[in-house]
Parts: C-alpha cells; structure tokens; sequence
C-alpha cells in the first residue's frame, strides 16, 4: 500500500507581518506515522488548520486521499476522510463520555437510545476502560485525550492529524496512546504526528518533516543514524543578527526574589533565586507548568504548598495585590484579556500602578501624571498619536511597550513577564529587547517566561527548563544557547505526574450543595421545602389543606410554572430573559382585545393564535438583537421589557375589558377538585424533559449551554439554538399570561411585572443555572409550585403582604447562592488558606 | 483554571495609529446625546413651542434632576460591569425612612436625612458583597435585593406609619425653594455631576475605578482590589438614589410607596444614551445627566402632542436598543 492519503504542495500562509508557511509540501502516505517538528511558532499549528480545512492557504493545494480540498472547511475536509484532535480540545465536560461521541455523528446516523450501547461498542475495540456513562469531566487527561480521538476515529478517516496528543498524558497514556497508533496504521490509516518530544518521534514515527519558521528544513526517514542533536540542529539556527543587547550578568551575592518549593496542579517543587542585575528565563515546550509557576508567584495560579520572598521579605500569595505590596510584580501574555486596559488612553494604561505618586491635595495631578507618561513614552519607543489615544487603537508592539513601560517603572523589585515579544513584529521586538536590557532596576531582577528559545538564549543571563512541571535543567553563561534550551526540553524522557488538587470542601458536600450536577438533589431539597412549609401552615391553619385551597394554590402555579419553564429555556442555553414578565403583561392586555368577552369562538381561536404570533415576533426580536447585533443579552430583555411594558400600558392605561369566559373557563377547567391546567402543567414538564434529556436536539441545547465553542465545531447549529431558546421563552411566557389573564379576568396591564423575578427564581430553584446547560422542566414546575406554596401560606396566616415579597426576593437569593455562589466561597476559603500558609512559612532566606 | 494557550505564530496585527480618529470615536459616545437634546429642543421649537417655553423647561428641570441624579448611580454600576435593577425599591425606601425617622417634624429633620442615605448605602452594600465577592449575577441580585426592600419598606410604612404622611415642613420648603430662578434640587444635581465627575477623572480612586470597569482582569494582576471597587460602584450608586429619594421627596411633599416606580427603565436609559460603556470603564457623568435631561424632555413632548405618558417606555425602551447598537458599531469600526 503505497497510497498518499495527504498531499500538500506549495502551501503558502501569511498573517499580516508573518509568513507562517512559506511553500511548505508535505505528504502522508497510507500506513505510515508522518511526525511533524518544529519548535513554538515554527508553523506547526498553522500546517494542521490548514490541511484540516479551517485555514484558507494563501497558495498552495491540499489533497485528501486523492481528492483535492478546493475550499477551506472543515467538515468536507472530514468528509474527504480527514480527521483533526486538537490540543484544545472538543469535548463539552460536563457531558458523558457517550453524549460526547453522539454529538461528533452526523444527524440521523445513531439513534439516541441506544446511544449508550453505541458508544460502549466504539469504544470496546481501543479496551481503554473508559465507561461509555461516564461524565467527560470525571476522566483524566490521559483518558479524556483517547476520548477525543475516538471521537475522530468514529468517521473512518484515511489520515488522522493528532497535535502534541502525549502533552497532557503520563507514561502509561504514552505507551497506550502508540499501541493505538500502531494499531491504526497496521489498518492503513496515515497519521501526522505533531510533537515536541523526540524521543516519542524517535520510537513512533515513520518519518519525520522538520519546520523552522514557516519553512520545510526537510523530511528524513527515521534511522537508527538519525540523532537526536542532527534534528535539533535542524531546528534551530534563525540567524543571530544585532537583534540582542549585551547581557550584563547578575550580582550572585544578592538575590532578589527566592521561590522554595512551590508547588501546584501544573508544577512541582519549583525552587530558585533570581538576582540583583539578572534576567532569568523560564524555558519549556508549551504547557509544561512554567506559565503557571510564573504566575503562582504573584498568586494568579493556586498553589498548595511553598513560598516566596523578596529581598528576604515573604511574599503573600493571596494575590496580585500582596504580591506588588511585596516587590512582586506580573505581566501577562495575554495581552488583550488580562494586561492592556483596550479603551482606556495610553498615559492612563502606563500609570495606574504609580498613580499615588502623582497625588497633590488628594487629586492626581495631571501635568506631573503627563510628564512622567510622556518620559515612559519617550524611554520605550512608544509610537502613538497622543497619550490619551485609547491603546487598543495601537500596534501589538506599541501596546506591548506600553505595558513594559508600566511594569519596569512601578517600582517593583522584581518583574515577571509573561511571553514579552508575543504578537509583536520584529523591528519592535529589537526595541523591547533593549529597552528590558536597560531598564532593570539596580535592586531588581527580571523573570521572562518565553516559548521561544532564541529570544531566551538572546537576552537571558541563565534559563531554567521546565518539564512536566517541574525545573530539569539550569543553563548559565555561555552555556545559554537556543540549542541546549530547545535539546533540553526536547529530549526528556520523563512524564507527566497525575496531582489531583484538594479542594477546600469535601467532595461529598460539594456534590450535595453545589447540587445542580445531579438533577434530582434540587427536587429532593424543593420535597423537603415544601413539606416543611405545608406541615407548617397545616399546623397553624385549618383552612390550609382544604380541597378549595390547594384548588386555589394549583390554579395559582399555573402561570408562574409556565413563565419559569419559559426561562428555563433561556437559562439553559446560557442567557436570561426579563422580558417575560411583561410579555405576560401584553398578552393580557391583547386579550382582553381579541379575545373579548362574548366574542365567538372562531374569533377567539384567531385571537389566540395572534397573541402567539406576537409572542413569537418578540421572540425573535430578542434572539437576533442577541446572536447578530452582537447586544447583551440583559441589556436587549431590558429594553424590550420596556417597550412591552409601554405597548401594554397604551392599551389598557388601567385595568379594563373582560377577556372571554369561554377561554378563561377553558383555562380554568377542572375534573374533580383537580384543575386541568395542573395536568397540563405536568406533561408539558414531561415532554420537555424528554426532549432536554431524550433527544438530540435537546442534547445540543445541553452542549451550547455548556460549552458554546465545543458544540460549533462538533457542527451544532449555535445562532438557531439560541434564538430558538429566546423564541420559546417568549411564546411560552405568552401561554403564561394566558393563565394569568384567566384568573385576573380582565386587560390589566401590569400584573406580570413581578414574574420575571419568580421565573428566574422557580427555575433556579428547580435546578437550572446560570452558567447554562443544566436545569430540568420538571424542576422549574416544581419551584413554581413551591413560590406559590409559599405566597398561599404567608396570605392564610395572615401575615402581612409584605412578607410574601420578602419571601420571594430571600429565596432568589438563596438559590443562586446555594447553585452558584458556593463555588465561589471555597474559592474564597482556598485564598485565605493560602494567604495564611505563605504568612506562617518558615523565613529562611539569606 | 486556565486553559494552557497554545503557541500562535507572531501574527503582527498592526493598525494604524489613526489616533486623532480613535480619540474622536471615543468623544462622540459622549457628544451624541448633546446633539440628540439639540435637535429635540429644536425641532420643538419649531413644532410645538410650547414645550421650549421657560416656564415649560423650569418645570422639568427639577424631574430632569431627579433623574440625572439616579442615572449617575446606574450609570457607575454600569461601569463595573454590573446593572442594577433596584434602584426604584431603594428610593422608596429612602424617601420611606425619611419619613418615619423625622416623623413629619423639623426636629428630626437631619436624623430623617441621615436615616435615608443610611439604609440607601447599606442597600447598596448588600447588592455590592452579593455581587462582587461571591460574584452573583448582578441582575438576578439587584432584582432579588429590590424586592426584598419593597417588601421591608411596605411592612415598615404599614406598621409605623400613616397612610398619609409628609416631609417636614423646612424640608417641603427646601425641596420647593428656588435658588437663582432655579429649584434647589436642580442646583443639587449640577453639584453632584461637579463633584462625580472629578472624583472620576482626577482622584486616585475615581482612576482605579475606571481600570477595574475597563478590564477587572488586567486590573487584578495589576494589583488593583478589584473587588472593593465593585462593591463600592453600588453603594455610591445606592447613596445616589437615597439622595434622589430625599429630594424627590422634599418635591412632592407626600411621597407614597410609588414614588420610585418610574426609575427602574429610565436610568438605564439614560446611562446607555450618556455613552456609558455597558462593557465597562468608559462613562461620563456630564453625558449622563444629559441624557436625563433628553429623556424628560422627550416625554414632556410627547405629552404635548398628547400621547399618554406610557409611549416613555417605548422610547426608553428604544432608546436603550438604539444606543447599544451605536455603541457596539462604533467598536466594531475601530
């Protein structure tokens, strides 16, 4: 078999500033493992999105299995029998296993009842051990990584493209992971190997292609005369030019900042000393745990055990805060997410940590503010039009000065920074690299973490390599080359150590409080409600469970349980809709119009059926002012809160106008003391919970709740989902005013104003939340039934009006405390701890 | 946790620094409303003079002022990101507090004005804790929180009491009395939008405020108490509709239980019409207080041509949409 199951001739890619590709060829041949190396930014990623169809080439074609891919997509690449596990992953976690791998068919293909028998059978032949029923989220990485590729082995590919699969796996995983690609390729399948790890290569592949910079170094089969030091030499060598300043060396007799021991989820054991005059670099392939020390340091990652010191003072780890109160000071690599304040001017992103300074009389004084932005300006090389230019409106490399310029004159002893030249184009980072060479302070030190070896071995005095978390090798001197960084991150042969992190509430409370995670605990805890609350009031009052009350409280639940299964939609794909209230509000209004007293029945049929149509109108209003203007979700339910408000107070400026008896008796039927209305409530519970829980579709509305990204490139329609969720909501908060209206009787136009308060709260209640994709029909019935409850009681006792408000607003707040707010008070209780463990550290330094 | 990022080529996305341009995007947000005043003035001019005679515009101003008032308190929730929906509970409750504690007696009059802004900050404590330490959603927290002072305030003004109950007497005088041909309340809102507005632009805190809105992230790893600075965005805000409240009250000298009705849409409106960035940080209280001035005088219009006053909820409504899609088509342009 000597098919080619991949071709790529000439591919060309370049990203404004960058060639990413530069005519890059490569092939895969059927059967074979086609490893692919290159160090971070060499154009690995941009290869893979290419040949997999999400990146359109400059030039160049791309060939699966013989067919050509003459348009970039994704799901005709698939089609042509190409399959992509991404480092990132596809997986919405809070899924299971089997759900996961339903989602990655075509529709139609597996029907959802046997989904699980399915999934047992796909997975039965890799004999991972991994239950079909378990939730994606319980797996380790190891297992959730063989999930994946499952998942992409489901459609049968000719070619299979893995991106670093073994980064999250330990040894085992390692060795299961090539007993399952050697398995494959026996079958025939070609599998293009993405890796930073040469040993692996050298034990698995067949050949291996080496990228530098966007440009193919060669493809060589794998010999036993193939050595470790020829790829590396392969792979590094860009051209030194006058791009580094001088390297000064630091001042081993004082050290500035001291780590002993830090030790977390992604790092363990991360001791050091970074000195007076030094930049210090943090080495390591992509996701070995040196990005997340670096960031422990100034408590931005969790860490259990360790500490910290600067010039012989301990640091508090709490956060960002304590650590700059100590000396300590961070930069991130993210800049647009978590160092540049977009919208805010550039004087005003370069002088927040010094502002106190510039206080006189208690104001900040503009012209010393200025002058010092200006100095900074100057000293940086930042080119901007003004200082108050909103720095978002700059170059990635003028932002990324700019920020420099803030960490390097904040007066922090030591400076950390994050990937300091990411995004930036070259001529830029020359400037950068001068700039951090000058601006060390003489008490200070600098730690730089980059994924790029040159820029280390350019301007660091020493590197520490990072593997699998933890510190395996020191360079200084002349020892610091992009050499010896890359081959020593390369060429380790240890793995990763499985660490499960403590949590500070037992997990067996947690499960039980932050209960939404199994959908009967929020029912069980609404049982338990309601029968204290009914034992009391049937204690304190006779009246309480006489058959006309609780006639009285089912007919009551009607249109609060339809308004809060209306929310439910909503909540479920992660949004929240305030208009329903008054949406319940305007179909009553409408109402009493159309669907008018003595009117004939014919008329009341077209009355409703428009008061749907309404419904549905508004709906989509709100759905696509969401998905398509872009507008949030709160801010658009606000605004048409208003205007249905508006609409429904110019119709009926005070109450007024009876809506027909036949409709409002229809509603108010009932057989027994049972009103149907309560039967109708139940089976509209049952069928949406079936389709939540029992169909695909519901399925998908789970996974963009979830994770909206995950369900996009699993091909779930996203936009029609979440327009969906608003227009349901909003036809049936129409259902809900119909209810309504049929116990006011009349167009009242404000009386569903305190619903979209008790919808949220009912369906909260009921176990829905509002990070979306959990929650159950049933269970917002449920909550309304209780919201009811309650009302009833607090009336037949006597109590005044005012505790029923009370009541309600109390127990909103109860629910989202309970379903959402717990979390973040173990977070809280996890940062006093620690705040407390780095205070007690022994002080041992100098 | 956070997700490890994987390593993407140097992508240089260079603009150009086309500043004077950014610069000027960034005034517009604010400058619109002033336009958008100017033309209402003008073509009620020319349509209805009637609705820009003095006397017409002396008798909203005081309305305006009110609102400008509360609208600057959503207007700083809005900028840490937040929103607030209690703000008519909370002036009930003020205006509620102002007259048990003085009980209709000049005596009392400074113990009532205490007690007012007193429970109106703690309020905004509550929704603040709720909001930015165990990071509740701010809608769901504020509407929670408004009705479980609606509730305190019927069941107090139920049992302490009557059902028809004034303001004292000095302060019915001071919330009618004019200064320099204008009501004090009036005199009051330009005071606050002085002192609001430099707080924000020059004091140490009004700057760190402003980071906090314009990325809480940043903010944080830069080393700001990010949490302080949301919890406090809604208790100033709160404070600012305890005042509304105690000068709402001293207008109309028996304030009921509806006297905040009107403020739960209007401030948002006016908040997004003044340019404040619903994605936080950017907000200027001067455009705010402008909106509130467009806003009423909107509606005085549209009760001149005769629509009844529930067509402001549709504008409010509309305005609301409207600004928010100016507001994120001038950021898709940049």
């Amino acid at each position: 078999m000597t098919d080619t199951v991949l071709r790529m001739s000439e591919v060309t890619k370049t990203y404004p500033g960058v060639v990413a590709l530069d005519q890059m060829n490569l092939d895969c041949i059927a059967g074979e493992v086609h490893a692919v190396l290159g160090e971070n930014g060499s154009g690995k990623s941009t290869l893979l999105k290419t040949a997999s169809g999400s990146v359109t080439p400059d030039s160049g074609t791309v060939e699966i299995d013989g067919k050509r891919l003459d348009r970039a997509d994704p799901r005709l690449a698939r089609a042509l029998g190409l399959a992509t596990v991404y480092q990132d992953g596809s997986l919405v976690d809070e899924l299971t296993v089997a759900q996961n791998l339903f989602l990655g068919t075509p529709p139609g293909e597996v029907k959802f009842k046997d989904v699980n028998r399915w999934a047992a059978d796909e997975l039965a032949p890799f004999d991972l051990g991994i239950s079909a029923t378990a939730t994606v989220q319980d797996l380790t990485p190891a297992h959730r990584q063989f999930v994946e590729i499952v998942k992409a082995l489901l459609s049968n590919p000719r070619v299979l493209l893995l991106d670093e699969p073994t980064s999250t796996l330990d040894l085992k995983g390692v060795e299961k992971l090539s007993e399952l690609v050697r398995g494959l390729t026996a079958k025939g399948t070609g599998v293009i190997y993405v890796s930073h790890r040469l040993p692996e290569i050298l034990d698995l592949a067949d050949r291996v292609t080496i990228l530098r910079d966007g440009v193919h170094r060669g493809t060589f089969p794998i010999t036993k005369d193939l050595s470790e030091h020829d790829l590396v030499s392969l792979m590094v060598g860009r051209d030194i030019d006058s791009e580094y300043p001088e390297k000064s060396g630091g001042d081993l007799a004082r050290p500035v900042l001291e780590v002993q021991g830090l030790s977390g989820e992604d790092f363990h054991d991360v001791s050091f000393r970074a000195y007076t005059g030094e930049i210090l670099g943090f080495a390591g392939a992509e996701g070995n745990g040196q990005r997340e020390a670096l960031r422990a340091i100034v408590g931005l990652e969790h860490s259990d055990a360790g500490s910290v010191f600067c010039h012989g003072k301990s640091v508090d780890l709490t956060s960002p805060r304590s650590a700059s109160a100590a000396g300590v000071l961070f930069l991130s690599a993210d800049r647009k997410e978590e160092s540049i304040f977009p919208d805010l001017g550039v004087r005003k992103n370069m002088t927040l940590p010094i502002l106190r300074g510039f206080r006189k009389a208690g104001l900040v004084d503009g012209r010393g503010e200025k002058a010092t932005a200006q100095k900074m300006r100057e000293d940086f090389g930042v080119v901007t039009a003004t200082l108050d230019t909103p720095i978002a409106g700059l170059s990635g490399g003028n932002q990324q000065k700019s920020v420099l310029a803030r960490s390097f004159r904040s007066g922090a002893k030591a400076v950390l920074i994050d990937e300091p030249t990411q995004g930036v184009d070259a001529g830029a980072r020359h400037e950068i690299y001068q700039a951090i060479r000058e601006n060390i302070r003489s008490d200070g030190t600098l730690i730089i973490n980059s994924s790029d070896g040159q820029e280390l071995a350019g301007i660091c005095d020493r590197v520490l390599v990072f593997s699998r978390g933890r510190i395996v090798a020191e360079l200084g001197g002349a020892d610091v080359t992009e050499e010896n960084i890359v081959s020593s991150f390369l060429r380790v042969r240890d793995t990763k150590e499985v660490h499960t992190p403590a949590g500070a509430l037992s997990g067996g409370l947690k499960t039980l409080l932050s209960g939404a995670t199994i959908w009967w605990i929020p029912l069980l805890f609404l049982a338990a409600l309601t029968l204290i609350v009914g034992a009391y009031a049937a204690s304190q009052s006779d009246t309480f469970l006489k058959a006309i009350n609780i006639r009285y409280i089912l007919l009551a639940t009607a249109p609060a349980a339809m308004v809060a299964m209306a929310q439910l939609h909503v909540l479920l794909v992660r949004g929240l809709d305030v208009s329903v209230g008054s949406m319940m509000s305007l179909t009553i209004v409408l109402s009493s119009f159309i669907i008018a007293f003595q009117m004939s029945i014919p008329m009341v049929v077209l009355g409703v059926l428009i008061c749907l149509l309404v419904g549905a109108a508004v709906g989509l209003v709100n759905g696509s002012l969401i998905r398509f203007a872009n507008i949030n979700a709160v801010i658009t339910t606000i605004a048409m809160l208003s205007i249905l408000q508006g609409a429904a107070l110019i119709g009926r400026p005070t109450q007024g106008g009876m809506i027909s008896q036949d409709f409002t008796g229809l509603l108010r039927m009932r057989i027994g003391f049972l009103p149907v209305s309560a039967l109708f409530l139940v089976a509209v519970a049952i069928v949406g919970d079936w389709w939540l829980h029992r169909t695909r579709s519901g399925l998908e509305t789970k996974a963009v709740g979830f994770r909206e990204e995950a369900a996009r490139r699993n091909g779930v329609p996203v936009d029609f989902v979440q327009i969906r969720a608003y227009v349901m909501a909003a036809l049936m908060a129409t259902v809900a005013g119909f209810f309504l209206g049929s116990e006011v009787q009349v167009g009242h136009p404000t009386v569903g104003q305190n619903y979209a308060l008790t919808s949220i709260a009912a369906a909260v209640l009921g176990g829905a939340s509002l990070a979306g994709g959990r929650g159950s029909f049933g269970g917002a019935l449920f909550g309304a039934l209780f919201f009811t409850l309650m009302v009833n009681v607090i009336t037949i006792l006597g109590l005044s009006t005012a505790f029923g408000i009370i009541a309600s607003g109390t127990m909103t707040l109860l629910a989202i405390f309970l379903y959402s707010g717990l979390s973040e008070f173990e977070r809280l209780a996890r940062a006093t701890r620690r705040g407390r463990r780095s205070g007690a550290a022994p002080v041992a330094a100098e | 946790m956070d997700q490890v990022k994987t390593a993407e080529p140097r992508i240089t996305a260079d603009r150009k620094p086309a500043g004077w341009w950014n610069n000027t995007g960034i005034q517009m947000r604010f400058a619109a409303i002033w336009i958008a005043l100017a033309v209402v003035l003008i073509v009620g001019a020319i349509f209805l003079p009637r609705t820009v005679a003095p006397a017409t515009i002396n008798g909203i101003l005081p309305f305006a002022a009110f609102l400008a008032i509360a609208s600057m308190g959503q207007a700083l929730v809005i900028m840490a990101r937040g929103i607030d929906l209690s703000v008519p509970a909370i002036i009930t409750l003020s205006s509620t507090m102002l007259l048990g504690f003085s009980g209709g007696s000049d005596s009392n009059l400074f113990l009532g004005i205490v007690a007012a802004l007193f429970f109106a900050t703690l309020v905004g404590l509550i929704n603040g804790l709720l909001v930015a330490v165990l990071r509740l959603n701010a809608l769901i927290v504020t509407l929670a929180v408004g009705a479980i002072v609606s509730g305190v305030t019927l069941w107090y003004r139920q049992q302490v009491l009557a059902q028809e109950a004034g303001v004292p007497p000095s302060l019915a005088e001071f919330g009618g009395a004019r200064f320099l041909g204008q009501n004090t309340a009036v005199w009051i809102a330009i005071l606050l939008v002085i002192v609001l507005t430099v707080l924000l632009r020059r004091s140490l805190v009004g700057r760190r405020f402003e980071t906090v809105g314009a990325n809480p992230v940043a903010a944080y790893a830069t080393g700001v108490e990010v949490m302080r600075y949301q919890a406090g965005a809604f208790m100033a805000a709160a404070f600012l509709y305890g005042v509304a409240g105690v000068l709402l009250s001293a207008f109309i000298r028996n304030p009921t239980l509806q006297v905040g009705n009107d403020y739960l849409l209007a401030p948002i409106a006016a908040a997004v019409l003044g340019g404040t960035a619903i994605s936080g940080g950017i907000g200027s209280m001067i455009a705010v207080a402008g909106a509130a001035l467009f806003l009423t005088q909107l509606g005085q219009a549209l009760k001149v041509i005769g629509l009844p006053t529930s067509w402001q909820l549709i504008v409010q409504g509309c305005a609301i949409a409207a600004g928010m899609l100016m507001s994120e088509w001038s950021s898709r342009r940049r």
